[in-house]
């Protein structure tokens, strides 16, 4: 019967101290997460700010942010179907169709922003949301 | 000397106790094996044999006033080792879901939840309030004058269609309404017990609530009354990964509706977490323990575990597979929006997610009529007999009420367990061995 009785408590405990542990990792990684932070530089952007003159997206800043691959999404579609009539598929006429003109001149993603690292993997790299745009078309 | 008690048979409840899960009940001849072979009913006041002819005789007053049926965690023992096959298990169970019915607030969702035929109307409440929260988005966004993005920190929504504000304000006030509403419950639950030993000059708190509430947690949390059970564990590991995976899932949902305002999620980006996030996975572990869970709960009620002994399988009814059945639903659902999201499929992804969500309002706000409510009145019944000194140390607290005649015999039913020193106990101890000769209530 103690036999029974000191299996019984063991795996009583065990029962409770292998969920709470597997539910402490994660508050604990953020408490260390957190602590590390707080002597940490927050001066830094997350995100690089445009360079150059021109402070206006093809769309609001809040916009692009949360619905940037819808519009890429769109603007691929539209592209692929329309492509024998205007003979260009490409990332470049896909920016064609929602450019930023300046001063007369076409815009592209890379006048402004000016490192593809800095600026599209940043958030990707944060969510594991894998970018895989790049890996037919150049960055432009 | 207390009133005398007037048995009141209710013929209704006892139909449907009959009716569902409890139908063998009338062949219990009150031999107290059950009671005996009972590992959970020590010390206190036995069970279920007292539970089995107030049920044949249909007390009402009595069963709905019991704590004992929540201290029954439905081993089956006592339906393995019946000799005439009454199956006290099940009729344990018939009375609990009793319970959650007739303190239900308000009463009649409990009624209409329960009905089958009305299931299409059950869902299509939740599917029509999700809705109509997100036709409404837009509109409440701009009479609140709200930023649709947040700006500080970013905070992608899992879908497009509902943002986390959306999101937190709706779950936030439908889990607010079913708290409300289940407290009223057990409150209820709590005053019924205490009248009830009141009547029967019992129920002297033994110590103080807060030390209860906490001996009552430590017993959940190590899922004690499980492993009591010696003929059968079956029950122990699938609620145990349901119970842990549940708890990891709420832990996920807290930490994320916090994400904005969150010091211990540093940075600027904050949400969503990647994969390897010990976050999600936390929420992955959590969804794969309720998974495994709920299946082997599915497969036990199937039959798939005792095998050739039907005994101790226990009866399902509608009510068993409706909350088990919504919970696998809510976790199958949640994986495959969390596919569809890698998967990149829209708007499938989107559209699960909506259907995930209902099924998640789904068990939220019917908590306090489904079987999800034993979360609550097991708990408070647990931490009653703790506080009242019902359960543990022998001698216990008896309830052993004056019976008017003629049905002296039989009521009095606390048998003591073989064990325990029972000198008190065995005056009030009635020799009920045999079947009552009349019993009330007796159609079906």
């Amino acid at each position: 019967m103690s036999s029974t009785q000191g299996r019984m408590s063991d795996k009583k405990s065990l029962v409770v101290v292998i969920p709470l542990l597997l539910m402490l990792i994660p508050i604990g990684y953020s408490a260390v997460a957190w602590a590390m932070s707080l002597g940490a530089d927050d001066s830094e952007l997350f995100l690089e700010m445009p360079s150059g003159e021109i402070q206006e997206c093809v769309r609001e800043t809040e916009w692009m942010r949360f619905n940037h691959w819808t519009l890429l999404k769109e603007a691929r579609d539209e592209s692929l179907r329309t492509a024998g009539v205007h003979g260009d598929i490409g990332l470049s006429r896909l920016i064609d169709q929602n450019r930023v003109v300046h001063e007369g001149e076409r815009v592209y993603c890379s006048d402004c922003h000016t490192s593809r690292e800095d600026f599209c993997q940043k958030c990707h790299s944060a969510a594991n949301v894998m970018l895989d745009c790049y890996s037919c078309h150049e960055y432009e | 000397m207390p009133d005398p008690y007037v048995v009141r048979p209710d013929s209704k409840f006892l139909g449907r106790l009959l009716a569902e899960g409890g139908e063998d009940a009338k062949k219990c001849f009150q031999c107290a094996t059950c009671s005996v072979v009972c590992d959970v009913s020590d010390g206190g006041p036995a069970f279920p044999r007292k539970e089995m002819i107030w049920t044949q005789w249909g007390l009402k007053d009595r069963l709905m006033a019991d704590p004992d049926v929540w201290l029954c965690h439905r081993c089956n023992d006592c339906s393995t080792h019946c000799p005439r096959g009454a199956r006290p298990g099940d009729v344990m169970a018939a009375v609990r879901r009793e319970h959650i019915f007739h303190y239900a607030f308000p009463g009649f969702l409990a009624r209409w939840l329960n009905q089958p035929k009305l299931l299409p109307l059950m869902l299509l409440i939740p599917t029509v309030l999700l809705g109509l929260a997100f036709l409404a988005k837009d509109s409440v966004q701009s009479a609140l004058s709200m930023s649709t993005y947040s700006t500080t920190r970013i905070i992608y929504s899992y879908s497009v269609w509902f943002p986390q504000w959306l999101l937190i304000g709706f779950f936030l006030l439908f889990s607010g309404l079913a708290l409300l509403a289940v407290l009223i419950g057990v409150g209820r639950f709590w005053g019924a017990l205490k009248a009830a030993d009141a009547r029967d000059g019992a129920g002297k708190p033994i110590k103080s609530l807060f030390a209860s509430i906490g001996s009552t947690f430590k017993k959940i949390l190590a899922h004690e009354s499980f492993t009591k059970c010696t003929t059968e564990h079956r029950q122990f590991l699938p609620h145990l990964y349901i119970f842990y995976g549940f708890f990891a899932l709420f832990l996920v949902s807290l930490w994320t509706m916090t994400a904005k305002y969150n010091p211990l999620i540093p940075g600027t980006f904050v949400y969503p977490f990647s994969f390897f996030s010990p976050w999600r996975m936390l929420a992955n572990i959590g969804g794969l323990a309720l998974l495994v869970g709920c299946l082997m709960m599915m497969w036990a009620r199937l039959g798939g575990v005792s095998g050739e002994d039907k005994r101790t399988n226990s009866q399902s009814t509608y009510f068993d597979w409706a909350f088990i059945t919504t919970l696998l639903l809510v976790t199958l659902t949640g994986f495959a929006s969390e596919v569809l999201h890698y998967a990149r499929l829209e708007p499938h992804r989107h559209l699960v997610y909506f259907i995930h969500l209902v099924l998640v309002l789904t068990l939220l706000m019917y908590l306090p009529y489904s079987k999800f409510a034993h979360m609550m009145y097991r708990t408070a019944a647990m931490v009653y007999a703790d506080y009242t000194g019902r359960t543990g140390v022998a001698p216990a607290v008896v309830a052993a009420p004056a019976i008017a005649a003629p049905v002296s015999d039989g009521t009095a039913v606390d048998a003591p367990v073989a064990d325990e020193p029972a000198a008190e106990e065995s005056a009030a101890e009635a020799p009920a061995s045999e079947e009552p000769a009349s019993v009330p209530g007796e159609e079906k």
